[in-house]
């Protein structure tokens, strides 16, 4: 029979100084839980590792493959062996909580994380009676909204590979904030509490997920959490909390590629952080380089049916108003500036003289006669 | 000759033009005649699916539309814009009722989503169109005797849905760098660390902290120069590496630039030269 | 040794003990614990798919009188029928209660909940959200417990309980995480551990840990344990583990074929075929593979065929049941047919309670599949029981409070946790001449071949002394893991024997029972007796290692016994 070896991280706080990794001879069959029960019931009783299901319904057995992580019962050995190439399976605990011993990992920090996020239906009694033996009258349509972060088991598999976790230890954790997503899209759940659950999520480092969807990649039950971060964080701005760094470059965002199909790096630092000096320091460096520095970007060709969609798309959304009219009035007034010339007749212009992207400025400026 | 449409998101506009120019040039020289997608516009970057999600899809319906209308599949140089868009796609294929009513829109700038083109970010472009074996012949110049760390970044390989590689255990970029005569390190510590690109604007001192795992990663294990196959995570390295308080001055570099170099290319049009954490290495 | 001291503890974090905190947290300001060898939402109750039943005030032409017979006759006639007068009429309430609380409940067009039909019952009546309807209520009332501040003893194990012949005085309990055995005070203890089907170890359902800790700890502090013998088989579990594969595997046209790829059920079920109850479609494929037409070289499964439906249907309608396929029989449903045999799925047994789960300890109560109230009598219907652990959680919980309320302070006496220390202790200091691991597959084998879907008297006599010898031999189980924290080898092996003390309780009764009564199918007797046998069974465990069986009066009120046919 074919079999590997695994290096199986092991610690006991009580007996060992510090952990070792002890090596297993397994056979290259079932799931990695099987692999596991293998030693416990055949080569070392004493190995600690949790395991109820081995069905990947209970979320207990999730842990590390040379440092990704994986829900043992859902990972064939097979698939192991043929990734890692020969190269030893390394199994370690989940990443980011204290070992309790060998795989056991202490999962009452996230839990308690999770719970200042409100993971509970508050229902508003105008839709929920208080009347036992009513209804609440829920559509299909309704569920859909929150269908995929229902599956949430508490594996922590995506706290183990999350990057703001690893980083910020306030950090609720990506399953925490799906958690919180799936009552804040549910009809029945009161104003009130949802208001609260922004504030709270905000506190708890909306802005600090860098987006990497390692959770996404990691969840065994098709969670997105990061999806739901940016979900949240609409939220947030859509109830007024704008002040935050993350809001403002969503704002700039939505206006800029509005206004010119791109966004301005340039201005970036200026209207996120108020930070003007950037910009010139930026400059400063790419003229130095000789580098041609652009004070907006290209605008792009079909620049004007490209609006009509967007504002098509955020009307049908009711997000319309999400736009800033005035900010957008205002990057068109500074193409003019630059440009001497209205925003259509720039882009019509530009277009007619070539599809090189190189210089435009210049040339836009030698035509329009610019200063 | 293969021909195929070029995204250019953010990074090779504005004073990164150049950068185009030069992808341009190292690309015929492996046989590929890149088209620049004129008319794209930025793919929202990850942060317009924080106001909607459909207004993400619809942008992206849009720029592949383009692709599409000149009969080519769409090369993506920029992990973010390569997840976003292949995400978005992936949403188009399978789900028809946001597809037409995408397509409705498209309609008036006659234009249409049918999903016909394929999106390759450069490392699958590279492996299943290029080949490692025109790389090899394309080098004039073999980058003998740098050691370069290999950093893939986060959204060519996460979700597992858009992956271009395999997610744990990925070969491409080391297939590519040693095509180049490279020595490759692919073992040190923050190799598998995000490099804080996106949380820049929104939490300074996490992009910081980064940086110090998986720059001081490649600097333990002695490497020149670390490179990867997205600009954004070049930028991490070169540009914010210089707002760390200590430093370790890595050099990076963004995939294309070394091969150009290996192609026979100038290090001052490679682009080498421009990059605040200067390559040393000849 | 620390000692803990509550008013009311619940062990048991499934649903039957999560929706009791949530009713005694609710109305009450007793000091309330929810005791858990595992965190509450892995419990097993997360693994129910099907649906939950009950008559809603939208369902048309449908009434609890309905569902109650159709409980009746699907036990074969051995529930009480007060009991499950009040589990039915109570449907509603519980339902409502748990969407307000936020279970997403498939739902119809109008937004009402959806119902469908489900075996054994006259009316589309099996509540269900998704295909994870108990997953959905796990997490929903971990959620409320949490919102209400609910006290946990997350990963702790109980070990015993004390009381003192009229009341029950406390429990004792090994803390998993650190170590160590604790005497808990308590005036109320409601008992939800779950059912014990992993008395059949190699071919079972359910999670590795629905060990019946509960029932074998009610069964040693001198309790009876009734209708034991009755283990409900699911027909199609995976081959090699026993994991479930859902019913709606045949539903969606699957076949069931044998070693010569006849569709066999033609001979036992003409016209439903593959889509009758379970226990007729259970017993078949036993009977096929007992008879020799059974698929493998051992020619012991029997096919589920699924390749006809194509790849898209697959994928589309039963993608869960392709990826267990994959991953836990590495046979690919769209190319082959899987392979499938009986499985153990519920045990009806369990704690011998009243129609409100009072045991005859005061202050002692049961709910859950651990229990038998009785609602399920000889046979579950599919989503009965998933009702029963709600309905009784609550019950219980209105109780233990009342009872608490005004209960008096108890005074659990430091022995039995001495004698469980001691109990330990000796474990790790055992020869070690039997291995954990092969005894609990002996047993396994010994449940499956002499009290399987099929029994018969010489077998089972068979069977019982093998399980005596098991016993016996279970002295030599050696804990090789000394450490206190997390020995997850201490727990296999107390979890090991309280299999090896229940599964006599199973054996005893099951050879008494001269008949065939739903689950109970005796080859000797292959009729059902009721004027023998309309009784429940009732175990008790001498102080001398005996099981001594008595028989107990069912409560019939409504509905006269029958021939239960479909
Ligand atoms: C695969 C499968 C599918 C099913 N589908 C359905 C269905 O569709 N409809 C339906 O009605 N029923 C279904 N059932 C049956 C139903 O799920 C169970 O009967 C029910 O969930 C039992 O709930 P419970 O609360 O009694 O016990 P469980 O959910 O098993 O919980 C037991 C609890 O007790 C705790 N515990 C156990 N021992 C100890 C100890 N020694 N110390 C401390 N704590 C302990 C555990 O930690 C756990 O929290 C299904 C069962 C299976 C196996
Ligand atoms: S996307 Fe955000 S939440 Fe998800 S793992 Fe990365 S940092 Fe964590
Ligand atoms: S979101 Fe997914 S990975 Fe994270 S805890 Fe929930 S199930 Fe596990
Ligand atoms: S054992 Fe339950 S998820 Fe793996």
């Amino acid at each position: 029979m074919e079999t590997a070896v695994l290096q199986v991280f092991r610690y006991d706080p009580e007996k060992d100084q510090t952990p070792y990794y002890k090596e297993y001879e397994v056979p290259v069959e079932g799931t990695l839980l099987n692999a596991l029960l293998y030693i416990k019931d055949n080569l070392d009783p004493t190995l600690a590792f949790r395991a109820f299901c081995r069905s990947e319904v209970c979320g207990s057995c999730s842990m590390r493959v040379n440092g990704k992580t994986k829900l043992a019962c859902k990972t064939p050995m097979k698939e192991l062996v043929e990734t890692w190439k020969g190269k030893p399976l390394r199994i370690d605990p989940l990443n980011h909580l204290k070992v309790i011993k060998d795989l056991v990992v202490d999962i009452d920090k996230p839990i308690e994380k999770m719970k200042t996020l409100i993971p509970w239906l508050v229902p508003d009694p105008r839709v929920v009676p208080t009347d036992p033996m009513h209804e609440s009258i829920i559509y299909p349509e309704e569920m859909e909204a929150y269908k995929d972060q229902i599956h949430c088991m508490l594996c922590f598999s995506c706290y183990s590979a999350c990057e703001a976790v690893e980083d910020n230890d306030r950090y609720r954790g990506p399953f925490a904030f799906s958690k919180a997503y799936r009552f804040q899209v549910d009809r029945r759940d009161i104003e009130t509490a949802k208001e609260k659950r922004i504030r709270y999520a905000i506190s708890g480092g909306l802005w600090s997920c860098v987006q990497c969807q390692k959770c996404l990649y990691v969840c065994p039950k098709g969670v997105k959490p990061a999806e739901d971060i940016q979900n949240l964080r609409g939220q947030a701005v859509k109830k007024g909390f704008t002040d935050k760094p993350g809001a403002k470059k969503l704002k700039h965002f939505v206006d800029w590629i509005y206004a010119t199909g791109q966004i301005n790096r340039l201005y970036l630092p200026e209207e996120v952080y108020g930070n003007r000096e950037a910009r010139e320091k930026l400059t400063k460096a790419y003229t130095e380089m000789g580098v041609e520095v652009w004070e907006v970007p290209k605008p792009t060709k079909g620049l004007m049916k490209f609006r009509d969609i967007y504002l098509e798309i955020l009307s049908k959304e009711d997000k319309a108003l999400d736009l800033d009219f005035s900010h957008v009035r205002k990057i068109d007034r500074m193409v003019s500036e630059i440009f001497k010339a209205d925003i259509c007749t720039i882009i019509d212009r530009a277009h007619e003289e070539g599809r090189s992207s190189r210089g435009l400025i210049s040339k836009l400026k030698g035509l329009l006669g610019g200063k | 000759m293969v021909k195929v449409g070029f995204y250019q998101g953010c990074c090779f506009q504005g004073q990164d033009a150049h950068m185009f120019e030069t992808m341009k040039e190292m690309f015929e020289k492996i046989d590929v005649e890149v088209v620049l997608l004129e008319e794209t516009t930025c793919c929202g970057g990850n942060t317009i699916d924080e106001e909607n999600r459909k207004l993400s899809y619809a942008i992206n319906a849009r720029n592949i539309a383009l692709a599409e209308r000149e009969g080519l599949d769409m090369l993506v140089s920029c992990n973010t814009c390569y997840m976003v868009i292949a995400k978005a796609k992936r949403a188009l294929d399978t789900n028809k009722k946001l597809r037409d009513e995408i397509n409705a829109l498209l309609k008036e700038e006659g234009l249409e989503y049918r999903g016909t083109s394929r999106i390759y970010h450069l490392l699958d472009f590279f492996r299943d169109v290029v080949g490692y074996d025109r790389i090899r012949k394309a080098v004039k110049r073999p980058l003998k005797g740098w050691k370069v760390a290999a950093y893939y970044g986060c959204h060519v390989l996460y979700p597992k849905e858009i992956a271009v590689d395999n997610s744990d255990n990925p070969s491409s970029l080391q297939e590519i760098l040693k095509a180049l005569g490279a020595e490759v390190i692919d073992e040190y510590e923050g190799k598998d660390a995000c490099c804080g690109y996106h949380s820049f604007f929104t939490d300074k001192s996490m992009t910081l902290k980064k940086l110090n795992r998986i720059l001081g990663g490649v600097k333990k294990v002695g490497a020149d120069i670390v490179a990867t196959p997205c600009p954004l995570c070049f930028k991490s390295f070169d540009i914010y590496q210089t707002n760390m308080e200590n430093s370790p001055k890595v050099p990076s570099s963004f995939l294309p630039e070394i091969m150009a170099y290996a192609f026979g290319i100038d290090k001052e049009k490679a682009g080498l030269a421009h990059h605040l954490i200067k390559v040393e290495k000849e | 040794m620390v000692e803990l001291d509550y008013d009311i503890v619940i062990v048991g974090g499934g649903g039957a003990g999560l929706y009791a905190a949530l009713w005694a947290a609710e109305n009450t300001i007793l000091k309330v614990a929810v005791m858990t060898k595992v965190y509450p939402t892995r419990s097993h109750t997360g693994a129910a798919e099907g649906g939950i039943n009950a008559v809603l005030t939208h369902s048309v032409g449908d009434s609890p009188e309905a569902h109650a017979y159709d409980t009746v006759k699907g036990s074969d006639f051995l529930a009480d029928q007060d009991a499950v007068d009040i589990m039915c009429k109570m449907g509603a309430a519980v339902i409502y209660d748990i969407a307000h609380r936020g279970v997403p409940f498939s739902r119809r067009p109008d937004g009402r909940i959806a119902q469908r039909p489900f075996g054994g019952a006259s009316f589309p009546r099996t509540c269900y959200a998704a295909d994870k309807t108990g997953f959905y209520i796990l997490q929903t009332l971990y959620e409320q417990c949490l919102k209400n501040n609910v006290t946990f003893l997350n990963e702790w194990f109980l070990l015993s309980i004390i009381h003192n012949g009229e009341r029950v005085e406390g429990l004792t309990a090994w803390d998993i995480r650190n170590g160590g055995v604790h005497l808990i005070r308590t005036k109320a203890v409601i008992l939800a551990t779950g059912g014990h089907a992993r008395v059949y170890w190699n071919r079972t359902s359910n999670a590795l840990g629905n060990t019946g800790d509960g029932t074998a700890a009610a069964l040693r502090a001198g309790l009876s344990l009734k209708d034991m013998e009755f283990i409900q088989f699911h027909p199609t579990g995976l081959a090699k583990t026993g994991i479930l594969v859902t019913e709606g595997a045949r539903g969606e046209g699957g076949y069931l074929r044998n070693k010569d790829g006849e569709r066999f059920m033609k001979r036992y079920a003409p016209e439903k075929m593959e889509l009758a109850p379970r226990d007729i479609v259970a017993r078949a494929i036993q009977t096929e593979i007992d008879e020799g037409r059974g698929c493998g070289p051992n020619g012991d499964y029997i096919c589920l065929d699924l390749t006809h439906l194509g790849e898209e249907k697959i994928n589309e309608r039963l993608p869960q049941t392709r990826e267990h396929a994959i991953l836990y029989e590495g046979v690919d449903p769209v190319k082959e047919p899987i392979p499938i045999a009986p499985t153990a799925h519920y045990s009806m047994g369990g704690i011998d309670t009243d129609r409100l789960g009072r045991t005859p300890i005061k202050g002692l109560y049961a709910a859950g599949e651990c229990a038998c109230i009785s609602v399920h009598g000889a046979n579950r219907l599919g989503g009965n029981s998933l009702l029963d652990v709600l309905v009784y959680g609550r019950l219980t919980a209105l109780e233990a409070v009342k009872y608490a309320d005004e209960a008096p302070e108890t005074n659990p006496s430091m022995a039995k946790a001495k004698d469980d220390e001691k109990r330990i202790l000796e474990l790790m200091e055992a020869d070690g001449k039997e291995k954990l691991a092969d005894l609990r597959r002996e047993l396994g084998n010994v449940m499956m071949k002499h009290f399987g879907v099929f029994r018969e008297e010489k077998s089972m006599k068979e069977g019982l002394e093998k399980l005596m010898e098991i016993k016996e031999r279970a002295r030599h189980v050696k804990v090789y893991d000394t450490s206190k924290k997390f020995n997850t080898d201490l727990i296999t092996a107390l979890e090991f024997l309280n299999l090896v003390d229940l599964a006599p309780a199973i054996a005893v009764p099951a050879i008494e029972r001269k008949e065939s009564r739903g689950a109970h199918a005796r080859k000797d007797y292959p009729k059902r007796d009721d004027k023998n046998f309309l009784k429940h069974s009732v175990v008790k465990l001498k102080e001398d290692g005996n099981y001594e069986l008595s028989w107990k009066p069912v409560t019939i009120t409504k509905f006269p016994p029958e021939e239960r046919k479909y």
